[in-house]
Order: structure tokens, then sequence, then C-alpha cells
């Protein structure tokens, strides 16, 4: 195809640069139009028409063009469009399911011309598709047959959902397929590969040294994370293997069984297999694993799992209502996987294999070819660095001292000019990291969806402030919080619609998400309708757990709250594959405080739960006062500062143990010396030499004894090298103007050490 | 034809070693890990750390650890002076100053002339960071493993020792 003419190019980039945008908006109303749809409402004309005309349009252009691949699949959509436009057929979830692969096959053809200029080779099975929609149509315009299926009953939503369940549910592999690109099986791939080596480290140490539980958590809490993500694309090879390792690893955990270095092999030899899929799926293959049923066997026999247990374990597994299961109901009726279903199941993952296939040679689908260009994070890290440099000499360059005393007129105007630009590149290249929110959320959408569609019940994600900014290590971060939190809220929070009937609430629940920037913070705020957290039942597992004494049970409500996001916390009654073991949550609160952020939790039992991240606006630079201790320069986040002041010795009350405490109004705070703290010096010093700095943090305040304050700046975090290790108390470091780096302070962990020795 | 000049390089690098001073004694280390030599600086001082880990320094932007090869080596300390070098190593993506007394020279030192360092000696620590010793013209150079030198556990130093 290299004889296309550079005019031909233009066309073609412009064709896909519009069609790109119009199959994004496509996606959208077709989102919607599906809500409407399970709430019984209107369906506006309007929307069909919007998706009619993007189909038609593409049709037309391709045929242009002469790219027939594209235009016959579009003239099959179409004709399918127009009937239901014209009401020759009520517009049911199976067409939606169908539209949304329509629109991501073309976006993935779209990508394909993009690279090639030609649509030969594109490796989706449009055939296939179009052949599916011909058979639609066909039943469109057949009434007698489709009401024969779908029931009489048209204008209630929910009744003909009940009536057409058969059919809907031949029809859902594809739907199922619809709903994961390429870019989040690639992306799975990733997290898997990933997830693989850390926990393949963790074993090998742990064979090192059999009685390390943290690492034993470790690996379960990776295993629980891929069995998720398997379990979430219906990888079952996968999701099963995981399960049972996983199973394994909980009994290890809670010192129920013991790992010896036959097990850990065997857990090795696991990965190994998991990895064979992972990479069979990178290549576009299945991700089967080959003779699973006999590497199951093996495994329940090492790991000597009694098999009631293990059959309750994957009952518990299938108990959760799955798009597949439905597909192989002997499965839902035999909890104890049997090697005949299990053979069928394979051949039925293999049979498909275009499907899983097609997708995956395909990068993901660009909105914009032209006026949006994508760089490499590394470069733009280099070039946060570098303007960062180039701040730091051009102080050096100003505050030269050997000009001190100069009068250098003209110079003075140089550098002044010099500064202003510089302070533009700065502000620049931080906002080139700023990303809105939008694409998280709207793939929070699709989770949401296939969450309520897996465990039949009816939500509806709200979402508000998409367009709010903030910087990409920020969204990197927060990105598997959501997740866990979405997941909890639809799989825990929200009721099923019997219940919430019964509870006197709307049958759909409602989980909001909203992000608004308040002050140098980003509120990421995540509230449902649904169940709310129960104050009892918390406090009893905590109780079992050893994590809150018999005492404590009088413990205000956030602080009981803020149980759950301890490790292995869950009182899910069940397991599914998706959540409940209690894992998820400790990994927000470790996500959010990585990037200097803090989870709050309000819930009332009944009512719902809203859980706020509050995030600062971006992970890269602070707010801090710098402050000297002998000679050492540290620094405070200056939003964590109540107010700093001078001592007189008849305020300090020396306690038995030697910790100081100081009268404030009437405030008594404890203060530390950050001499001792990090044996900077060993003479003491009278407090009222040196000046307090009084920090929000802790239970009652924290005093910091300090020998100067120095001033106020913005600094651009750096984290410490990872030679150093950890560092108790000290979360990064900065390069100040004149070259000196300073300490940044993490308050919180610093109060954590003291208070806990 | 690229690939092909860079490996050069790197086989021109290999057998190089760049020799520093402590006190009368000279060291090599190899020169595939040296990224660059600079004057000493200002360190900043961190806590919890072991005392041959002076702190980190600001090269160019970039934060990076300081190690005193003197206090990693037992010896006695020494002040810093116009001579004191820090040498930037860098090894598995860790860049690590190593302060020396002062730097010497580039040798070229073959494969065959490297002999490994004699399983006697007097000082228990003595042998624990030398890659071997490599023998030029009639000198013994004493040829340091970057690798030990940087990450080899105060705690295995320890259990040797009892």
């Amino acid at each position: 195809m290299s004889a296309i003419l550079d005019d031909d190019k233009e066309i073609i980039v412009d064709f896909i640069n519009e069609s790109n945008e119009a199959l994004e908006k496509t996606e959208l109303i077709l989102l919607s139009l599906e809500e409407k749809l399970a709430g019984a409402e209107t369906i506006d004309d309007n929307d069909i028409n919007t998706i009619f005309r993007t189909f038609h349009s593409i049709k037309g252009s391709a045929g242009f063009i002469g790219l027939t691949r594209l235009n016959t699949l579009t003239h099959e959509a179409e004709t399918l469009l127009d009937n239901i436009r014209k009401g020759k057929t009520e517009l049911l979830k199976k067409h939606i399911d169908i539209f949304l692969e329509v629109s991501d096959t073309l976006m993935m053809m779209m990508n394909h011309l993009h690279d090639n200029f030609s649509e030969e080779g594109f490796p989706g099975d449009v055939e296939n598709l179009k052949e599916r929609i011909k058979k639609m149509i066909a039943d469109t315009e057949n009434p007698g047959e489709t009401k024969a299926e779908s029931g009489p009953s048209p204008k209630s939503g929910k009744k003909k959902k009940a009536s057409s369940k058969k059919q809907q549910e031949s029809k859902k592999e594809p739907d199922f397929d619809a709903l994961i690109t390429p870019e989040m099986e690639k992306q799975f791939v990733v997290d898997a590969q990933e997830l693989l080596d850390e926990m393949e480290q963790d074993l090998l140490n742990l064979e090192k040294n059999t009685d390390n539980l943290e690492l034993v958590e470790s690996v379960f809490r990776n295993m629980h994370s891929l069995k998720g993500n398997a379990g979430f694309f219906n990888f079952k090879d996968i999701n099963q293997v995981c399960h049972r390792a996983e199973t394994f690893l909980d009994r290890v955990r809670n010192e129920e069984a013991k790992a010896e270095s036959n097990q850990i092999s065997m857990v090795l030899q696991v990965l190994d297999f998991i990895r064979t899929a992972v990479d069979n799926l990178d290549q576009g293959k299945p991700p089967v694993i080959s003779g699973k049923i006999g590497l199951l066997d093996l495994m329940t026999e090492v790991f000597q799992l009694d098999c009631p247990e293990e059959a309750s374990g994957e009952a518990s597994d299938w108990d959760v209502p799955s798009v597949e299961q439905k597909e192989v109901p002997e499965k839902t009726d035999t909890p104890e996987v049997k090697p005949e279903n299990a053979k069928k199941e394979d051949a039925g993952e293999q049979s498909t294999p275009e499907k899983t296939a097609a997708p995956k040679d395909n990068k993901k689908p660009r909105s914009s070819v032209n006026d949006v260009i994508r760089v490499d994070v590394d470069k733009l890290n280099k070039l946060m660095d570098l303007v960062g440099e180039i701040v730091i000499s051009e102080s050096m360059v100003s505050h030269n001292p050997e000009l001190r005393d100069l009068e250098l007129e003209s110079f003075e105007k140089s550098i002044s000019y010099l500064q202003k630009n510089v302070r533009e590149l700065q502000e620049l290249a931080t906002a080139m990291r700023m990303i809105p929110l939008n694409g998280l959320f709207s793939k929070m959408k699709r989770l949401i969806r296939d969450l309520s569609n897996k465990n039949n019940k009816k939500i509806e994600l709200v979402i508000n402030g998409g367009e709010t900014e903030v910087d990409r290590s920020v969204l990197e971060h927060i990105s598997d919080p959501l997740v866990h939190i979405l997941r909890n809220a639809a799989d825990h929070g929200i009721e099923t619609p019997d219940k919430r009937v019964a509870r006197g609430k709307p049958e759909t629940g409602r989980i909001g998400l909203s992000a608004k920037q308040i002050g140098g913070e980003i509120w990421i705020v995540i509230e449902d309708d649904g169940n709310g957290l129960n104050r009892e039942k918390i406090l009893k597992k905590a109780m079992e757990k050893g994590l809150i004494g018999e005492n404590d049970t009088d413990m205000p409500d956030e602080k009981v709250w803020n149980l759950i996001f301890q490790p292995g916390f869950s009182t899910a009654d069940k397991i599914s594959d998706i959540s409940g073991r209690g894992v998820g949550m400790d990994v927000v609160v470790r996500n959010v405080e990585k990037i200097r952020g803090r989870v709050e939790v309000i819930s009332e039992e009944g009512k719902g739960t809203t859980i706020n991240l509050r995030i600062p606006l971006t992970t890269a630079i602070v707010d801090g006062m710098l402050m000297r201790v002998e000679n050492t320069i540290y620094a405070i986040p200056t939003l964590d500062i109540k107010e700093s002041l001078q001592v007189g010795a008849n305020h300090v009350v020396d306690l038995i143990d030697g910790q100081e405490i100081i009268k404030i109004r009437e405030n008594l705070i404890p203060v530390l010396r950050l001499h001792e703290l990090h044996e900077l010096s060993f003479a003491p010093k009278p407090m009222s030499e040196g000046i307090v700095v009084v920090t929000e943090k802790g239970s009652s305040g924290m005093g910091f004894l300090v020998d100067e304050i120095l001033g106020q700046q913005q600094l651009v975090i750096k984290p410490l090298p990872g030679y150093l290790g950890d560092i108790k108390g000290v979360s990064g470091c900065a390069v100040l103007g004149n070259g000196e780096i300073c300490l940044i302070l993490d308050l919180s962990n610093l109060i954590k050490l003291v208070e806990t020795t | 034809m690229e690939t092909e000049v860079y490996e050069q390089e790197v086989d021109m690098q290999e057998g190089q070693f760049l020799t520093f001073m402590i006190g009368d004694q000279q060291y090599g280390v190899e020169i595939k890990h040296v990224t660059e030599i600079i004057g000493i600086q200002n360190i900043t001082a961190l806590p919890d750390l072991p005392p041959f880990v002076k702190g980190v320094i600001n090269l160019r932007g970039r934060v990076i650890p300081v190690v005193d090869v003197r206090l990693r080596f037992d010896m006695e300390a020494r002040d810093y002076d116009e001579r004191t070098c820090i040498i930037v190593v860098n090894i598995n993506e860790t860049s690590v100053g190593l302060v020396v007394d002062t730097v010497a020279e580039v040798l070229n030192i073959p494969v065959e002339s490297i002999e490994p360092p004699p399983k006697v000696n007097k000082k228990i620590n003595g042998n624990r960071f030398i890659y071997g010793l490599g023998k030029v013209e009639d000198e013994v150079q004493i040829l340091l493993d970057t690798q030990k030198l940087l990450f080899e556990e105060e705690l295995e130093q320890l259990t040797a020792l009892g």
C-alpha cells in the first residue's frame, strides 16, 4: 500500500479523526441508552438518530475511500438501527450490546487503519459480527419470532428483562467480550506479570525464612489481586488456580497451616503455569492453563486441603451469579469441578479465540491523532527534573556571592527576565503532568456496569467533577483505591433490589463518584446509599482479630470505621471472586498515604457509606516551612502547622520519663526534640533557646523543637535514594535554591514512631 | 553499526580500573561502574544509617547517597580537604558516591593479571570487599568489588565475626 498518495493519507487521517470522535460520543450515548432502558425510561429518538448518523457517515466515507470491510459492517449496523428508528422493533439490551461491540470494532479498525493506511490485515472477525447483526435484523423483520422470544410486555423494562432472560443469556458472551477493551487486557497482562514477579520474589525469600508471615500476607494479597483481575476478565483457569492457591495461603497466614519448602515450590510451580497462561494472552491466545485438572488435584494434595472446605469455597465462588456460569449450567448445580465440566469449559474458551485474539493486536483507540501527541512519561519526568535544575541554577546565578556588592543595572534586568521565564517554564512543566480525572472515572462506569450485571443488582453511578485535574502520579495511585472502594460499594454496599424495596429504598442503588478541588487538595468522594457499615459487626470482627481489646467497644464511630482499613479485615459473609477477603481496603489506605493523602469514612447503618479521599493536588510539590536543626534543614508541610512560638521555661513540664510537655493557652502539647530523635546532637539545650513548631497531627497536636525557622517555600519533592532504605519520619527531600538538601518530615509516621516506643 | 561501536566501548572498559588512594594504599574499582568524579561538597546528614553512609548530596538536582570508603573499611575518619573526591558509581540503576582521599589514575589490567585475593588474612574484615589482586609491572593493585562495597550488609559482617 505504499502507493498511497500523501493527499489520500490526509483524507484517511481526517476520516480517522472524525470517526473516532464520533465513535467516542456514540459509546457514551449507548451507555446512557442502556441506563434508560434498564430504568424503563423513554428513549430519546435523538440519541438513536445520532448513532445512526455516525454509522451512516462512516459508511459513506469508508465507501468513498474504498474501505469495503468498514463500509459493509457499518451498513449492517445502520440497517439494524434504521429498523429500530422506524419502530419496526423495540430497542433491547442485546441491541445495545451489539452496537457497543460494533463501535469497539470500528475504533480498532480505525487504529489499524492509522498504522497501516489499509484495512487489510485487520485481525478482528468482522464477518462474524456482521453475521450476528444480520441475524438480529432477520429477527426484527420477523416480529412474530421476536415476540415469542422477548415476551409481550415491551413497555415495562423490568418484566421484559425477566421474560427475555433466556435470549439475553445466549447473547451475553459477545456482550461481555465487548466490554473488555484491548487496552484493559494489555493492562491485565502487565499487572499480572508484575504480581507474578512480586510473588515469586516473596516466595523465594519465604523459602529462606518460612516463619515470615508478612511475606505470606504479601503473596496472599497479590494472589488475591490476580484472582480478582482474572475473575473480572472471566479467565477461569487462572481464576480457579489462583483461588486454590489463595485458599492455602489464607490458611498459612491464619497459622492454620504451615508452608514448608514442598508447598512453596508448589506455589512457585503454580506461578509458572499462570505465567504461561498470561504469556499466551499477551500473544493473542486464550489464557488457558493446559493440564489444569491435574494441577488442581496436585495442589489439593500438596496443600493438604481437605475437600469439603475446598468444595464450599468453590461453591461460594460459583454462587455469585456470573455471566459465564449460566452458559454452563451444570456448574451451578455441582460445586465441585468435575473433569468433564472443566473440559467443556476449556473447549468453550478455545472456541472463542478469534474474539479474544482480535482486540489484542491493536493498540488502544486514539481519540484524536493530530492535536494530541503521546509523550513517554520518562521524557516528561526528565523534563520536570531538568526544569528543577534550571530553577536551581538560575538562583545560583542570581544569588551568586561574587556579584553581591556590584551595581549591575543591566544584569539585574536580564536576571529578572530570566527569572520570569524560568517561573513560566516551571508552571508549564507542572501543568503538562496534570490530567483530568474523566478518563479514570469513565473506566469506573464500566466497572460498575459489569459488577451490577454480575451480581444481579441495579446500580446507577453518578459522576461529577470529572474535569478536575490531578498530577499524573496522583492518578496512578488513586486508580487502584478507587476500584477497590467501588467494588466494595457495589458488592457489599448496595443491596439486592428486593432487599432495597423491603427497606423502602428505590430499587436502583446509587453510587456517587465526585471530585472537586478544595484548597490545595482534591477531594474524591465515593458515596453509596446501600447497607452502610455495621458497627457491632466490625467491633466483633476486630476483637476476633485481636485488633482491639474488650474495653475499646465505646470508641467513636470514626475510629471504628477506620478498622476496615486493617489488612485482612472483612465482615463479608461470603467470599466472591471479586472482593470479600478483606484485602482491598488496606491497599486503599496504603496507596493514598503514599501520595500524602488521607481517607475519611462516614457511614450510617442501613443508609449508606461515604468515603472521602483527600489528596494533595500534586505529589511533586509541597508548600513547606523550612527550619534548621543543628546543620540539617527540615521542612514540614505548611498545611500541617498550627503555630510556632518561643516557649518560656515556666511553660515546660518535664514528665518522669523525660517527655517534655508545654502548655499553650489551655492545651498541653508534647514536644519532640528532633536533635535527639535524629541523633544530631546530644547536648541538651533549654527549650527557650529554640522555637517550638506546633503541628496538628497526633491526638492532641505535637510540638517540634527546632533551632531556627528559615521561611516558607514551594518544594519540589524528591524521594530519598532507595539505597538508604526507610528513614524514620522522613518522607522525602528537596533541593533548595542554594543547592542544599532539606529533609521533608513525615509527621504521621514520626508521631507513630514516638507513640509506640 | 552503532551497537557494534557501543559493544567495543564496553569491551574497552573491561579490564580498566579507576584507582584512588586511602591513606598510602591504592585501590581500584572497575571503570564500567564509574559515572563521574566530583570534588567534595556539602553532605546532608541523615539519621538512622550505618556510620559509613555519610548522608546525601545534590548532584545537579539528583539526590544521591554517599559512602565514606575509609569508614567502610573501618579505618579512622579523616577531615575532608580540597583533594578529597567523590567517585560516583552506578550499579543496578543505583547511583552512590564514594568518598575517597584522592583519585589516582586509570589502569589497564588484563584478566590474566588478576588473581583472587589470598584466603589468609590477619584482619578479620580484610578481604570482604576485594575482587582480586591486579599485577601491574612490579606493583600489586587491590581491586575492589563495587557491588560488595555498596551492598554487603553489616549483618553478614557480624555473623562472620560470631
